[in-house]
């Protein structure tokens, strides 16, 4: 969000500037190999600081750890053990979920993490007008950084499944055993087409989610610039902040029930491709 | 402009259109929590747990119709 844009505010610019190179002392970040785009974006950064923190706060809170716990590591372990009981085993079995644990904590820890960070506004030099330039954005509102945690999960769910059932056993197991015969084919490509929009609701469930909050800030701010004259800006612009700081606050909600959402949905895939029913 | 008035027109009814089943839907979600929770509130805790998953998972219907109103206003 940058204030004080005025006339020159435009909501697609606020989206689209995350995915260019970042400019630094004149030097433009952008690196390719062969067709891989690795250029340093907007988007790449705050995936960086989402992680450094991640990491960095979980291991000074592990290494940290007393027998009498602080309210920090309370707050963490009460996490730590509600993923391990009621996320990862309430959907998966014993050594399964032992196994997978890790991960599934760390995916829920991570998309947490970036979706916080997107409600932080961070400062980006001056406007024109003199004004602090305000700018806040999440990793997680870009559909790029949601498809590769989408087929993360995809490719270790078959991976998975493959590994515990073999090839035959496993896609076998897409078809319910009491199918008639002929059904069966119809049945398999049907279920195919499913695994394929689990990987798609996946990644846009996350993403839509997280731009739809950005969007809904912006465009209570927008209406401050939209406003015809002063009068109207001393009695609305309150209202308008009061309307900013109650859907901020439900961002907030939305983010951990979006990480929580896309952790228990990655768990119960590959549950399942693990422990297929016949 | 005849086409991005017609583009315009499709994001509105697409997001009107695609707001209302998931409403429908989170509707009768918590309706049929809150009457599991008033039958069993020891159970309170679990039901509130999956209600906000079905809520997440139901929600993102509407999001798509979202995307592709946003597709509508700002690609086409």
């Amino acid at each position: 969000m940058s204030a004080g844009g005025g006339e020159g505010f435009k909501l697609t610019d606020e989206f689209e500037h995350a995915v260019k190179p970042l400019h630094i002392g004149g030097h433009e970040l952008s690196f390719h190999i062969g067709p891989l785009d690795l250029s340093i974006s907007t988007a790449v950064i705050y995936l960086w600081i989402a992680a450094i923190l991640a990491g960095a706060i979980c291991y000074v809170i592990a290494r940290t750890a007393r027998r009498v716990p602080s309210r920090k590591q309370m707050a963490f372990e009460a996490v730590y053990e509600y993923v391990r009981d009621n996320l990862v085993g309430a959907v998966m079995p014993g050594r399964t979920a032992t196994a997978w644990f890790p991960y599934i904590l760390s995916l829920f820890v991570f998309i947490l993490f970036s979706n916080l960070i997107g409600l932080v506004p961070f400062f980006l030099g001056f406007t024109e007008g003199g004004l602090p330039a305000l700018r806040t954005y999440a990793a997680t509102s870009n559909i790029n950084v949601t498809a590769a945690l989408a087929l993360l999960t995809f490719i270790l769910t078959h991976v998975s499944g493959v590994r515990a059932n073999g090839p035959i056993g496993y896609f076998k197991g897409w078809v319910p055993g009491s199918a008639p015969g002929v059904l069966k084919p119809v049945l398999f490509v049907i279920h195919f087409f499913s695994e394929i929009f689990r990987l798609l609701s996946l990644a846009v469930r996350l993403y839509a989610n997280l731009l739809a909050g950005h969007i809904m800030i912006l465009v209570f701010y927008a209406l401050i610039f939209m406003l015809p004259s002063i009068t109207f800006l001393v009695i609305l612009s309150p209202l308008i902040e009061a309307g900013v700081l109650a859907i901020s606050l439900f961002e907030i909600f939305v983010a951990a029930i979006q990480a929580y959402i896309f952790a228990i949905l990655t768990a119960v895939y590959i549950g399942g491709a693990i422990h297929q029913e016949h | 402009m005849e086409n991005k008035a017609m583009a315009l027109l499709a994001a509105g009814i697409s997001m009107g259109i695609g707001a209302l089943g998931p409403g429908i839907g989170i509707g009768y979600l918590v309706g049929k929590s809150v009457e599991g929770i008033a039958r069993q509130p020891e159970a309170s805790g679990d039901i509130r747990t999956t209600m906000f998953v079905g809520i997440g998972v139901t929600e993102a219907v509407a999001l798509y119709a979202l995307v592709i109103a946003i597709l509508l206003i700002f690609v086409a």
